[in-house]
């Protein structure tokens, strides 16, 4: 059980800089997720917890005192590994037994702590096998019960279920939220996979470029993503994204690109041409119109995907390409032309890559 | 695929001269062991053994082989032991520790184990004879592991660099002390690289002559290598003893090079191209 | 950041007694034999003291006749031995790279030689190369025996033995190195070069021989710096002799330093050895380091 806090770490490898200046805050009994594409610096922020890696300045605190001195086998964390990390030579039974008795635990405890995981896990057939007489999903079992003997005050998980099929991965989320619930540890999770973050994470922070991009929950990582970047690394298919300027008429805010002209909802708008990004979900466009404000583009349809329960459609308007994601039974065709409406309080305003709310003065 | 029969017959031919030439001299010297003294000093020599024993009794009886072979153990066991306990840590160390310069460390054994014994053979019977280790096997141990540990250091911290980081890693965050991490973790899994570290420094400090040479004067004291270059009868040069003594010494290789030569060409490539 | 130095502590603590075992015993010493070298010293004459007298124990080794006699012998050995252990090397690598039953003892019966003591190999060639029981006579001559050849006793039969013996006992190394070369060529290189129609020797010539060259230039480097420190089988075989024919520079320094206790002129005759294989070993890792540079566009 325990508080994290992280104060402006950074982190050098050479003269390259993986971490800028993370500050993060982890309340007792969280699930965490790190989320970014490779190379965003989730990993190595996730070994600095852990005391693998020492960050270059900043501090890292457990329940508002700093460990930074501490070394990782004194920081009473558990870590599931990617590789799952089994000692080859050691059994199950070996290596599940193996933090404990390096911490110098009696032989009761480490045989009940044993029982409670291999119950919990399901893996009794399992013990005295060597791990490379274990299936993938066996592995990452045992790894997992690994750090759960452990009772830390913190787990860390780095991209633990990249390793299995999808299938599995989906079995595995599930049981990893009924873990969290039931042992109430708190979590820290790397991956680069959104559908793992959005369905484990109670808070996600994304990151990139070794920066912190948002905190939130998934609802509002979602709904009110802060940048750009993060509106397109969230949802399938990603954001439209289109690139123009916003400028006003004295009464009216207009986003326009290329021939595009699209007016927006918004109270104040910047006094001079600026430029602007434009986001809409592809879910947010409607082929019918609707009683609420909405904006209305016409265009050809492109080419459509019908992937069963849903179809995407894309849609060429004035040289710029929206898809847009509908219930399949639309007989479009390819060429034809098309009218798509978008609510108006559906659209999502980026000026100098940070987010305009509507009564926002940008 | 079906060889060409040109190729097929190079390849049968190539085989069988490789393996006629490198047994020949063992073999002839096993013939002669099995000879009487009369049958080693006929002229012509004959081609068959009489299966006389007498050669390997004079050899064991006279010339105090079981002396030489117990002397050859010891040095050449606590060497390979002395060396590993040494080897296992510094190689780990250089493998895996983040430390400045331990690359010029690790060139630095390399080009260690290309100096001449000469040049370092003066002085190091100087130092002996100062701590009073001439005509010991500890006197001799001691250059005995300078001279094996560059290459055993080689060998290890190839193994270890191959292992998975994570697994240190793990053992870091389930608690291990760098100490640990090593012994308990990282050292079983080199087990494969250690165990030719071990056959490689057995057989260097087993086959040394130079320096077994230069420090055991007493005949109590000296090794095989020194017994059987120094091996001489009473008249005339003793072949058939000679033979059967060497027979004795080479059997405990061979069995080694039979049983393990796997291991072998492995080590010595790791040492060699890796490195 | 003191985490990290604590770690790099715990390494050199096991760094350390190793280094400390090759310092005391190597690197000190070969750096006394040049303090050494600077002096008169001889153990026999305890009265003189050891007079510094700079480079003199050079001048006199570079006017040495027997010195220059056993450099010029020792590089005709290692000429000589190391070309045909290179070559018989590469023969050996190419038959234990091919795949055919029985290949494990084939390879042991070839690492044999490498296993037995060098002494114990010179013994059995001392006596192969016997002038009347030995097995070259017999092989040669048969029960004429008064053909039979006193190879030891000639000056260049005796040479050509010694180089003999030291082929026999380590081309199989030789070859160990050149195969570990060999096991790093994919074999879709050869299926393709097949397929573009390229003949066996084609393919050994265009393929094999380029990309073994890094393996045969390290054999050759091990092999020079072994072969120029040979002592043992002159030591059995021939003690040096005839004459002078087969007394190489590590037998000769062994003589000066134990036999006669010329301490410091036998020191500076170990630092001139050092020096040349120096020499010899940056030569070779330069050419090495270039090839292999060469090597990386490709």
């Amino acid at each position: 059980m325990a508080k994290l806090d992280l104060h402006h770490i950074q982190k050098q490898f050479g003269s390259t800089r993986v971490l800028q200046d993370i500050s993060l805050s982890v309340s007792d009994g969280a699930f965490i997720v790190l989320l970014g594409p490779s190379g965003c610096g989730k990993s190595t922020l996730l070994r600095i917890i852990a005391g693998l890696d020492v960050q270059t300045a900043g501090s890292v605190l457990i329940d508002g005192k700093p460990i930074d001195h501490v070394a990782p086998r004194d920081r009473d964390m558990a870590m599931v590994f990617q590789q799952y990390a089994l000692y080859p030579h050691l059994t199950v039974r070996e290596n599940l037994a193996f933090g404990l008795t390096m911490r110098k635990e009696p032989a009761t405890v480490i045989q009940t702590r044993i029982k409670e995981a291999v119950d919990l896990l399901e893996i009794h057939p399992l013990l005295d096998r060597l791990p490379k007489e274990l299936s993938g999903g066996q592995r990452q079992r045992v790894a997992m019960g690994r750090a759960i003997v452990r009772k830390p005050k913190l787990f860390l998980f780095d991209e633990p279920l990249s390793n299995l099929d999808a299938r599995l991965r989906g079995t595995m989320r599930i049981e990893l939220q009924k873990l969290h619930k039931r042992l109430g540890i708190t979590m820290v999770y790397v991956t680069h996979d959104q559908i793992e973050a959005m369905t484990l994470g109670e808070t996600i922070v994304i990151m990139d470029h070794g920066n912190i991009l948002q905190v939130g929950s998934s609802e509002e990582i979602y709904r009110q993503p802060n940048t750009p970047f993060v509106a397109g690394f969230i949802g399938h298919p990603p954001m439209n994204l289109l690139e123009g300027n916003v400028t006003t008429d004295q009464q009216t805010c207009y986003f326009h690109t290329g021939n595009l002209r699209i007016t927006l909802p918004i109270h104040s708008c910047p006094p001079t041409l600026t430029s602007a990004v434009l986001g809409i979900r592809p879910e947010d466009i409607h082929l019918t119109s609707s009683e609420t404000p909405e904006i209305t583009i016409s265009g050809t349809v492109e080419c459509i995907e019908n992937l069963g329960a849903d179809l995407f459609m894309y849609v060429l308007a004035q040289e710029q390409r929206i898809v847009l994601r509908t219930a399949p039974g639309q007989h479009k065709q390819p060429g034809e032309a098309i009218t798509i409406h978008v609510p108006r309080n559906r659209l999502h305003l980026f000026i100098d890559g940070q987010r305009i709310e509507r009564n926002q003065t940008p | 695929m079906k060889k060409p029969f040109l190729e097929c017959s190079l390849l049968h031919v190539g085989i069988i001269l490789s393996v006629i030439i490198s047994l020949v001299p063992f073999f002839w010297f096993i013939i002669t062991s099995l000879k009487s003294q009369t049958a080693v000093e006929a002229i012509p020599p004959t081609w068959w053994p009489n299966g006389n024993l007498d050669a390997y009794r004079s050899a064991l009886l006279d010339h105090q082989l079981l002396n030489y072979m117990m002397n050859s153990v010891i040095v050449a066991g606590s060497t390979t032991i002395i060396a590993l306990l040494l080897a296992i840590p510094a190689a780990y160390a250089l493998a895996r520790v983040r430390m400045k310069g331990k690359s010029l460390i690790l060139g630095g054994l390399l080009s260690m184990s290309m100096f001449p014994q000469i040049v370092i053979a003066g002085p190091v019977w100087e130092i002996l004879k100062h701590i009073g280790g001439l005509n010991t096997h500890w006197g001799l141990v001691l250059p005995y592991l300078t001279l094996t540990l560059p290459l055993a250091i080689w060998i290890l911290a190839t193994f270890f660099k191959e292992l998975p980081r994570e697994l240190e890693d793990a053992a870091r965050v389930d608690g291990c002390t760098l100490w640990q991490t090593m012994s308990k973790v990282m050292a079983p899994l080199a087990a494969p690289g250690i165990f030719t570290a071990a056959i490689l420094t057995f057989i260097y400090a087993w086959n040394e002559f130079f320096f077994a040479l230069l420090i055991l004067t007493d005949p109590e004291q000296q090794t095989l290598p020194v017994g059987i270059a120094l091996f001489q009868g009473e008249f005339t040069m003793p072949w058939g003893e000679l033979a059967a003594a060497s027979v004795l010494a080479t059997l405990p290789l061979v069995l080694v090079v039979l049983l393990f030569q796997r291991g072998i060409i492995s080590g010595l490539s790791a040492g060699a191209i890796k490195g | 950041m003191t985490r990290n130095s604590q770690e790099s502590t715990t390494g050199w603590m096991m760094t350390i007694p190793a280094l400390a075992v090759v310092g005391t015993f190597s690197l000190y010493p070969a750096l006394d034999s040049f303090l050494l070298s600077l002096h008169r010293i001889y153990l026999g004459l305890p009265t003189i003291g050891q007079p510094y007298i700079g480079l003199q124990n050079y001048t006199m080794l570079m006017q040495d006749p027997v010195a220059q006699q056993a450099f010029l012998v020792t590089f005709g050995f290692v000429l000589l031995s190391t070309t045909l252990e290179v070559l018989l090397g590469l023969s050996i690598a190419l038959v234990i790279h091919e795949t055919f039953s029985g290949r494990g003892w084939v390879r042991a019966a070839i690492l044999i030689p490498w296993a037995i003591p060098t002494v114990v190999a010179s013994q059995m060639w001392r006596f192969i190369f016997n002038d009347q029981y030995g097995l070259a006579n017999l092989l040669l001559f048969g029960d004429q025996v008064s053909n039979y050849v006193p190879w030891l006793a000639s000056p260049t039969w005796a040479f050509l033995a010694i180089v003999a013996a030291d082929v026999w006992k380590t081309a199989s190394f030789a070859g160990l190195l050149i195969l570990a070369g060999l096991q790093v060529i994919p074999d879709e290189l050869y299926d393709a070069a097949r397929l573009d129609g390229a003949t066996a020797w084609q393919r050994f010539r265009h393929i094999t021989l380029p990309l073994i060259k890094p393996a045969l230039l390290i054999a050759l480097l091990f092999r020079t710096i072994d072969a120029f420190r040979v002592f043992d089988l002159v030591f059995v075989m021939t003690q040096g002799g005839p004459g002078d024919a087969t007394q190489v520079i590590q037998f000769y320094g062994y003589k000066t330093l134990f036999t006669e206790g010329q301490m410091g002129y036998g020191a500076s005759i170990s630092i001139a050895v050092f020096l040349t294989l120096l020499l010899l070993s940056v030569l070779y890792v330069r050419t090495i380091g270039t090839t292999l540079f060469q090597r990386e566009p490709a």
